[in-house]
């Protein structure tokens, strides 16, 4: 039974003692030479073939082309970096019958070199000749060959070197049951360099710098964005269970979620980067997140959000409102927090076309759950716990704490009236996938738009600004998916504001 | 007269409140809703999702090796945005899933020098380590 590019650990008894051995061994039973490079292995005009003419074991062995150069660097195999141990290394071979003058096997080592000039390789050195007994005609024995290897490499980064060298005629060669006494020393993912060859880790979290993107802070290692790329637009119509007038403008906030990993893939912090850009309606609307699924004893503490005196909302010491089964944190309670109206005549804020304008701000949210390396005392959050699919914003209807607007599908908080499902136009039943959707036209009172997309200005629906939104709609998805991207014809900038 | 004046400022101030009451006053349950024209035709499927970003399966095979390497992954769209970085090891096969843009149609993945784009086919990618060669050497 043939084994791939395993380490075979032998161990040895005897009346004197024990000892162990590491192997690295190659039988070409991968059946595809791309596998053997990705490995590290490299070979020239030397394929990995079930041709019946050069097999020597199993369903593959390695094939050369025609030999007829006598050059060691024109058919050859390369073993990636090894440690090689004191023992033999051993392989088969044959030739395929066909005519030649001579053929041979160049057996040598290669050294590391860090200044040597091709991937560390150093010059090579011939420490065993094999030749295939003449006349190479009608020569298809299988033959075993075993050769010491040197002293002199043991213990240090060398590549073991096999050259097939021949003149004349067009033999062939196979080769098979590679073994070599030694251990893998190559990293792959680093141009197959010796694995000794280590970048800087300046705060020794095994994150090396180049990859941390944090590279002094032994406590966080990675970013995690979702959008990849830039803000999202969150629209919400605020007058659920009643239908509004779709412009989605009542409330408008732009957000990118970064959820910062330590080396072990655990949860630090969320980051919620929030813009309100702009706030339509003549409420008093606040707005939250939940992370659905996540209890909320594993946050440690909240910072960043912005409540007022008064306020509508309970909560707990690590600033997570109260009395909700998973984490729920209230960025604002009142969008006059972070967007203040300007009065002047307007209804809303930034949705009168020409103004006036509020300045929009980035409001940071950070929710802890680890601090210096502690978790909190819910254990800790892994990176696959918190994402896309469990975020669930919401709007908190003028200052009403049971009236959430959610995304359609989405789950109301442990705070929602439920009194409120299935009244005046909704048709929510708890549980179901129907949540937030109206009875006429399953329509829904928020939407969220993977890109930083304009919003509409008061007094437009949604279809005169975004012009393939309602064939996307009405084929649920199949045309137009991409209709919230600024393409000639998708967009009608008159009925767009764009303030952020 | 005084009374009769009164009761008509009242009256003017009082619908000058209602003027400027905004446009999205709760109605009470039983009202007619206040959907312009348009949107009010606009039927959509009680299966539809409203989403802007498709659910996309990503497979990383690893590759067998006698040695443990572990390093940074990192997922990016096509257009290069990071949307996912964390430690894997080389050996472990890894399957996520994500939400991505509706209009990303290419994946990326950048694991220390190897780096392979794979376009996203039926919600789908897999990625392997290994590396496509030249075969022009082989007869």
């Amino acid at each position: 039974m043939k084994k791939l590019f395993i380490i075979l650990f032998a161990s040895l008894f005897s009346v004197t003692g024990s000892f162990s051995q590491n192997f690295l061994s190659a039988d070409a039973e991968e059946g595809n030479r791309d596998v053997y490079f990705a490995k590290c292995w490299s070979m020239g005009a030397v394929s990995v073939s079930n041709s019946s003419a050069t097999l020597v074991d199993g369903n593959f062995s390695f094939r050369t082309n025609q030999l007829t150069n006598e050059s060691n660097t024109a058919t050859w195999i390369t073993t990636p970096w090894m440690i090689l141990e004191a023992g033999s290394i051993s392989f088969k071979t044959r030739l395929d019958g066909n005519a030649g003058g001579s053929r041979n096997i160049l057996v040598q080592y290669i050294p590391y070199d860090p200044n040597g000039t091709l991937n560390g390789h150093g010059a090579s050195v011939q420490f065993y000749k094999f030749d295939f007994p003449n006349p190479i005609s009608n020569q298809t024995t299988i033959h075993e060959v075993k050769v010491e290897v040197p002293k002199a490499i043991l213990g240090k980064p060398h590549k073991i070197f096999i050259s097939f060298v021949g003149t004349g005629g067009t033999a062939r060669a196979g080769l098979d049951n590679l073994v070599i006494p030694g251990t893998y020393y190559a990293d792959p993912s680093n141009g197959c360099k010796p694995l000794i060859v280590k970048n800087p880790d300046s705060d020794g979290d095994g994150v090396i710098d180049e990859e941390d993107d944090y590279p002094t802070d032994k406590y966080r290692a990675y970013n995690n964005y979702f959008p990849a790329k830039g803000f999202s637009t969150l629209m919400f119509e605020d007058l659920w269970p009643s239908l509004g007038d779709y412009d989605f403008n009542d409330l408008v906030v732009d957000y990118k979620i970064n959820r910062v990993t330590d080396a072990k893939g655990e949860i630090v912090e969320v980051i919620a980067d929030l813009k309100t850009r702009a706030a339509g309606a003549g409420y008093r609307n606040g707005f939250g997140i939940e992370f659905t699924g996540i209890d909320p004893s594993k946050v440690i503490a909240v910072e960043g959000t912005k409540i007022k005196g008064g306020t509508v909302h309970k909560f707990d010491e690590n600033g997570l409102e109260s009395e909700t089964k998973y984490v729920t944190f209230i960025a604002y309670d009142d969008v006059y927090n972070v967007l203040p109206h300007l009065g002047q005549g307007t209804t809303g804020v930034n949705t009168t076309p020409g103004g006036p304008f509020q300045e929009v701000n980035l409001q940071q949210v950070v929710v802890r759950f680890k601090v210096d390396g502690e978790a909190g005392k819910g254990g800790p959050v892994y990176l696959k716990e918190i994402g896309y699919e469990n975020f669930n914003p919401f709007l908190v209807a003028n200052q009403k704490r049971g009236h959430e607007i959610h995304l359609p599908g989405k789950q109301p908080t442990a705070l929602v009236d439920k009194s409120l499902f299935g009244t005046a136009d909704d048709t929510s039943s708890e549980g179901a996938k129907s949540m937030y959707r109206s009875k006429s036209g399953n329509l829904p009172w928020a939407m969220d738009v993977t890109e930083n997309i304009p919003y509409l200005k008061e007094g437009y629906n949604f279809m005169k600004g975004y012009i393939k939104f309602s064939d996307w709609v009405k084929s649920s998805g199949s045309q137009y998916e991409d209709w919230y991207l600024d393409i000639s014809g998708y967009r009608n900038s008159e009925a767009l504001l764009n303030i952020k | 007269m005084k009374k009769t004046m009164k009761n008509f400022w009242n009256g003017i101030v009082g619908l000058l409140l209602l003027a400027m009451l905004p446009s999205c006053l709760p109605e009470s349950i039983g009202d007619q809703p206040v959907v312009e024209d348009g949107v009010s035709t606009l039927v959509a499927s009680p299966t539809f999702e409203w989403a802007t970003t498709k659910s996309v399966e990503v497979k990383v095979i690893g590759l067998a090796l006698p040695v443990d390497i572990s390093r940074r992954l990192t997922l990016k769209t096509g257009a290069g945005d990071v949307f996912y970085a964390n430690s894997h090891a080389i050996t472990e096969n890894l399957t996520l899933r994500f939400s991505l843009p509706n209009h990303i149609d290419k994946i990326q993945l950048v694991y220390g020098s190897l780096e392979k784009t794979r376009d996203i086919q039926n919600q789908k990618v897999v990625f392997d380590y290994i590396v496509e060669v030249d075969n022009s050497d082989v007869e």
